[in-house]
């Protein structure tokens, strides 16, 4: 069987939220996506950290924009998700399903 | 909102990624707290040394290997020589009147404050560190000087822990001052060291 290299939660949830955040996808956006589903802190550093590692398995592409000054003169990255990307999330979609179906534990059911 | 120097610093060394550094100002500008702010910085210092070592470790082995094997040859080697040499430097009145050469400054009291030498131990000991973690700077960038530093400070727990189980709890004091030193020395000189690499990192 060919070894397949999974998406981790925390990739997933970035890949997605990238998906949500659209055309505006940077850093802070997609944090605070991830921030408001969830309810807790996350660090941008890790963010940054499943960017790059998602941009190496080519499920999402980045580009930089113009530069402003609140941001101390610096550029934002934006993130887009790839058609690989789109796939790959499509997939771990249906595992989960798979996965999920027919556990009364998990669906409120008594088991 | 202008980010603290110290701040820049240790992003422009350990992160070096600026659109992560941009978010950082864009969200301090926006109403976050100097607390945030430090929480992210802190963290992504240590996201970005562990994904070093995940993506180079080789690399990151080299380091200690390098970083031990120095360890040994100054404790070995030079460590003995360089407490004598100190303790020798600070007593000079007594070591020239022992060797006969004068008796001038032994006569006229003419001496270094005798507290100087309760600092040739830890003075000794903070300079091999201080070496060892340069070296290691030097060759293999900030990130992997600072895991480098914490594994090393972990590794003389074992040599440490007989000492307090033998002497008991009252050695605490000195035992934490003994570790604060080692990773302040190790650390100061890998950054020291990883600072003369273009860029702050190999």
């Amino acid at each position: 069987m060919r070894k397949r290299d999974y998406l981790g939660q925390f990739e997933l949830m970035v890949l997605l939220a990238i998906l949500q955040a659209g055309e505006d996808a940077y850093g802070v956006p997609i944090a605070r996506e991830i921030e408001d589903t969830t309810g807790k802190e996350v660090a941008l550093g890790s963010i940054y950290a499943a960017l790059d590692r998602l941009e190496a398995k080519g499920l999402v592409a980045s580009e930089l924009g113009d530069p402003t000054p609140e941001r101390g003169g610096r550029a934002k990255r934006y993130f887009r998700v790839t058609g690989k990307g789109v796939r790959e999330a499509r997939e771990a979609q249906r595992t989960l399903k798979k996965l999920w179906s027919g556990l009364p534990e998990l669906e409120g059911r008594k088991a | 909102v202008k980010p603290p120097q110290p701040a820049s610093w240790l992003l422009t060394r350990f992160v070096r990624n600026d659109s992560f550094i941009g978010d950082l100002d864009e969200e301090r500008s926006n109403g976050r707290s100097a607390v945030w702010y430090w929480r992210q910085l802190i963290s992504a210092v240590l996201v970005a040394t562990l994904n070093e070592i995940r993506e180079h470790k080789i690399f990151a082995i080299r380091a200690v290997v390098i970083g031990y094997a120095l360890a040994w040859l100054y404790f070995t080697y030079v460590w003995p020589w360089a407490f004598s040499v100190a303790f020798w430097m600070i007593n000079f009145h007594e070591f020239l009147f022992t060797a006969g050469l004068t008796d001038w400054f032994y006569l006229h009291h003419v001496r270094l404050p005798t507290a100087l030498l309760r600092f040739i131990r830890p003075g000794t000991l903070a300079m091999g560190w201080l070496a060892i973690g340069w070296v290691v700077g030097r060759l293999h960038g900030a990130r992997i000087a600072l895991a480098f530093t914490v594994i090393y400070v972990c590794g003389l727990l074992p040599e440490i822990s007989p000492l307090v189980l033998r002497r008991g709890v009252g050695v605490i004091p000195s035992v934490s001052g003994v570790l604060c030193l080692a990773y302040i020395s190790v650390l100061v000189g890998g950054l020291w060291g990883s600072a003369r690499v273009a860029g702050g990192n190999a």
